[in-house]
């Protein structure tokens, strides 16, 4: 029988960083063993290969995010991957079959077995499978952990808060079998409340454990040193803040680390998935889109790696494209390996011959070139966005007909100027004034931008003076402020931002990401209001409209009677709710952008802009105007368009997020331009209709 | 030889033109914000871009000024005031220097006391990095701050950054060095 061995994956929200995923595999790794003791096979003693060798792909996926080799009926070991979905495809669990070293061909669609959790499930992020096919998964936006038996009956194991036993923003869960095969314990990576939990499925009791400096953990597993059969069992944690791998005893002592965070041969970047094997823990190193294997008993850990960065449009056959959730197969043979954004699972075996020695013509790399983030903001002559590998945020010179990135903002670190995770930014005032938000220091920063128009286009990397900042997370929010809810009010981890002037005074309006709420300070960074209107569901994106007000992007999540479906609210500072629009037309409103009285609202999941005229009259329906775009590198083409900005003239700079681009729009609609530093943009360049 | 060059800088974009001291502050301090203020240009920008003005403060001030090497610059809230003295008067170029720093409220100049932490560091922002490692702001008896071991390990513009938490919040105030060969 197999045994599990799973993991996920990640999951990035909409508007966090990536929190992104999971995984991991099975206690002791490997195999059916049934037991805890995790005796070294006959197989794994003769095997003297590595895992790296490309099998395969499993495509036409819907945003898998995480996976699991495990059980499911008759078949023993299937594949099981979580699902986010789209507009046209609910959020659950499947299993494949066919997953395996016989893998042959590029790509392949595989038989789907079964699926779980439909209609539980509102955005999965991690799945683990027991011995016995009872499966496992995390919701990172219902905040829950689930377990579906073998007939698909659901029962929630955890759900939302920061007490023991709740978790907030899960991302990830593993599974440790007993010799039957059963779930004998569980470790739930509980990124929101920075640490790891373990649940004792005998005792039904949790325990929390939180390596020291732990923060936002993506991702976690079992595993036991391969050499040392008496070894206990261990958990290793992806720390998503600090860009590291932590590790401790299932007791919480012992505590270790390895790694950090940069682009180099052993560094990693937004590790989001993790998985144990022969001792090594294999590590889904999503922005620097490789996997790297390490053995965590020594000092230079790092054991091999494999997989480089896809550039073109769909490459793939071993070349990587923001991996989350990894998984491998219980004996060892066969690791899966998600991506996300091209809706696939990259499959790898057993590769002949010495581990691959380290190449250093590759060693001295630097980070791959920029991509884009899911914000962005333009003011004045300067356009800021972000990029995710670098954590950085970006200002280009919207001066020439595409813009010229001219500086790169803040570094990695916890200094004020430094960032561990930019979720929002702001430009205003003629491009002056930048406002920065960061969930991995829940910190929200002000900065000045020493704009010269009469100076020629040109890098100005002295550009920034950082004014000051506020720790959202240490905000003494009164009792009177916070909302009437039955959830738990939770430690804040910011999102989008934008500012605004109502009758003369300035304010700042920060997404409460992990309490769905608006957070409003005054020009003295004061917390003045919380705005958290009764049922406004998952808050996404946020802008002010041209009247003094705010636009806030939300979704809520499918029901038996309605798919998921997405709106946008006009609030007023003092919180009152003015309007509703978007009913029926938006699923997940992300960007968000409105010049006079024109709203543009970003839809990731339905690949579209849409348009929403404001009426002159305000007892008058605010109008659907129309809207464009569908899936695809052409113009008007999209992948998960994400960040809107209306410029100084009208024109309307789309952030093309999976496309790895950005595309201008003229007042009219037509299509413009395109830009960013990769080989994406080059399809906007001809004709494709 | 290398020497350092130095001008007055806040964090606000803009102009200013005001002693902030009282008579708290000893006479040489009021003396070197005067000339500071005239040399940066009353009413100019404070956040100009760094290039040399050859106010070199080290070599040219007066003997009943401030210590050589002084410095003072305004919080971008305009909250507190720091000043600094490097040990010799002067920044050396990759060699370990320290510094006496001295934190004022902004409205009454008298020594800052209602902060949670105060933090020192510098960066070179043409290279995006800041210097080799960390360093502290240790708290003399005699209410000043001593930062040792700093050490600016390449020629061109520098920052030094002081940070003022006070709760919640993190207010800089910043200055800048040119080091030349």
């Amino acid at each position: 029988m197999s045994s599990f061995v799973r993991r996920g994956p990640s999951l990035y929200t909409h508007a966090m960083p990536p929190i992104a995923s999971i995984l991991l595999a099975a206690a002791c790794g490997f195999a059916s063993s049934a037991t805890a003791t995790c005796e070294p096979t006959p197989l794994q003693e003769e095997r003297s290969t590595h895992l790296g060798l490309y099998l395969g792909t499993v495509d036409s996926l819907v945003r898998p995010v995480a996976v699991a080799f495990g059980p499911a009926g008759e078949t023993p070991r299937a594949l099981w991957v979580a699902e986010v979905g789209d507009a046209a495809t609910p959020a659950g669990l499947r299993a494949l079959d066919g997953v395996n070293q016989s893998l042959g061909g590029k790509t392949r669609t595989v038989r789907t077995l079964q699926r779980r959790g439909v209609g539980v499930l509102q955005t999965p992020s991690g799945i683990a499978v027991d011995g016995a096919g009872v499966v496992f998964a995390t919701d990172i936006e219902a905040h829950a952990l689930w377990q579906f038996d073998g007939t698909g009956a659901a029962v929630r194991l955890a759900g939302r808060g920061a007490a023991l036993g709740e978790v907030l923003f899960p991302t990830d869960v593993d599974v440790l079998s007993d010799a039957t095969g059963a779930a004998r314990m569980l470790v739930v990576a509980d990124s929101g409340n920075d640490r790891v939990q373990v649940y004792d499925m005998s005792t039904k009791t949790w325990s929390a454990v939180a390596p020291h400096g732990l923060r936002s953990p993506l991702a976690a597993c079992f595993y036991r040193d391969a050499r040392d059969p008496k070894a206990a069992v261990r958990i290793a944690a992806c720390d998503g803040v600090h860009h590291c791998i932590r590790t401790v005893a299932v007791d919480g002592t012992d505590p270790g680390r390895f790694s950090d965070w940069g682009p180099f041969p052993s560094f990693v970047s937004t590790p989001s998935g993790i998985s144990a094997m022969d001792g090594l823990l294999f590590v889904a190193d999503q922005e620097n889109h490789r996997v790297q294997a390490f053995d965590p008993n020594k000092k230079d850990a790092l054991a091999y790696r494999f997989g480089i960065h896809a550039i073109r449009p769909g490459d793939g056959e071993s070349t990587l494209h923001y991996p989350t959730g990894i998984a491998i197969e219980g004996d060892g043979a066969v690791l899966a390996l998600v991506e996300p954004l091209d809706d696939r699972i990259q499959v790898f075996g057993r590769a002949e011959g010495a581990v691959p020695k380290e190449d250093p013509t590759r060693a001295g790399l630097g980070p791959p070139s920029a991509h884009f983030g899911r914000v962005a903001s333009a003011s004045g002559q300067f356009l800021a966005t972000v990029s995710p590998e670098s954590h950085r945020v970006q200002i280009h010179d919207l001066r020439n007909d595409r813009p010229v990135k001219i500086a790169d903002l803040f570094g990695f670190g916890d200094r004020l100027g430094m960032m561990r995770g930019p979720a929002g930014v702001w430009l205003d005032d003629d491009g002056r004034s930048l406002i920065a938000t960061d969930s991995g220091s829940s910190r929200l920063t002000r900065v000045t931008l020493k704009t010269k128009p009469e100076d020629t286009l040109k890098q100005q990397p002295d550009l920034a003076i950082f004014e000051d900042a506020l720790r959202l997370d240490a905000l003494d929010i009164p009792e009177s402020m916070r909302p009437q809810r039955e959830s738990a009010w939770v430690r804040t981890i910011p999102g989008p931002v934008c500012a605004l002037e109502v009758d003369g005074a300035r304010f700042i309006a920060v997404l409460d990401l992990a309490n769905n709420a608006v957070l409003v300070l005054d020009d003295a960074l004061s917390l003045v209001g919380v705005l958290a209107p009764a049922g406004i569901g998952t808050l996404t994106g946020i802008t002010r409209s041209s009247h003094g007000t705010l636009l806030v992007g939300t979704t809520t999540p499918p029901t038996d009677e309605a798919a998921r479906s997405g709106r946008v609210v006009e609030l007023s500072l003092d919180g009152k709710l003015l309007r509703t629009l978007g009913v029926g037309v938006l699923t997940r409103p992300l960007g968000l952008t409105m010049r006079d009285r024109r709203l543009f609202a970003s839809d990731p999941t339905r690949d579209r802009i849409e348009v929403f005229d404001w009426p002159e009259d305000d007892a008058e329906p605010i109008l659907h105007a129309g809207g464009f775009g569908s899936r695809g590198l052409g113009r008007k083409e999209f992948h998960d368009p994400s960040a809107l900005c209306v410029l100084g003239d009208g024109r309307l700079v789309v952030i093309d997020y999976g496309n790895h681009r950005g595309q201008t729009f003229d007042a009219e609609g037509n299509f413009s331009a395109g830009f960013g530093s990769r080989l994406y943009v080059a399809p906007l360049r001809v004709e494709t209709k | 030889m290398m020497h350092s060059t130095m001008k007055e800088q806040t964090n606000r974009a803009a102009p200013r033109c005001r002693v902030p001291l009282t008579a708290t502050c000893g006479p040489w301090q009021i003396v070197s914000t005067l000339l500071l203020v005239l040399l940066a240009g009353c009413g100019g920008d404070g956040n100009e871009a760094p290039e040399d003005t050859g106010a070199s403060a080290a070599p040219t001030a007066p003997k009943s000024g401030p210590p050589a090497g002084f410095q003072r610059a305004t919080s971008s809230r305009e909250t507190f005031d720091f000043t600094i003295v490097p040990d010799g008067g002067e920044i050396p170029l990759n060699e370990p220097f320290s510094l006496t720093v001295e934190l004022f409220d902004h409205d009454t100049g008298k020594p800052l006391t209602d902060y949670d932490l105060a933090t020192i560091d510098a960066r070179m922002p043409a290279h995006g990095h800041g210097m080799k490692h960390d360093v502290e702001l240790a708290r003399q008896p005699d209410g000043t701050f001593r930062a040792e071991g700093l050490l600016f390990h390449m020629i061109g513009h520098w920052e030094i950054h002081l940070d003022v938490t006070r709760g919640p919040k993190i207010e800089r105030a910043q200055t800048s060095v040119n080091l030349k060969f």
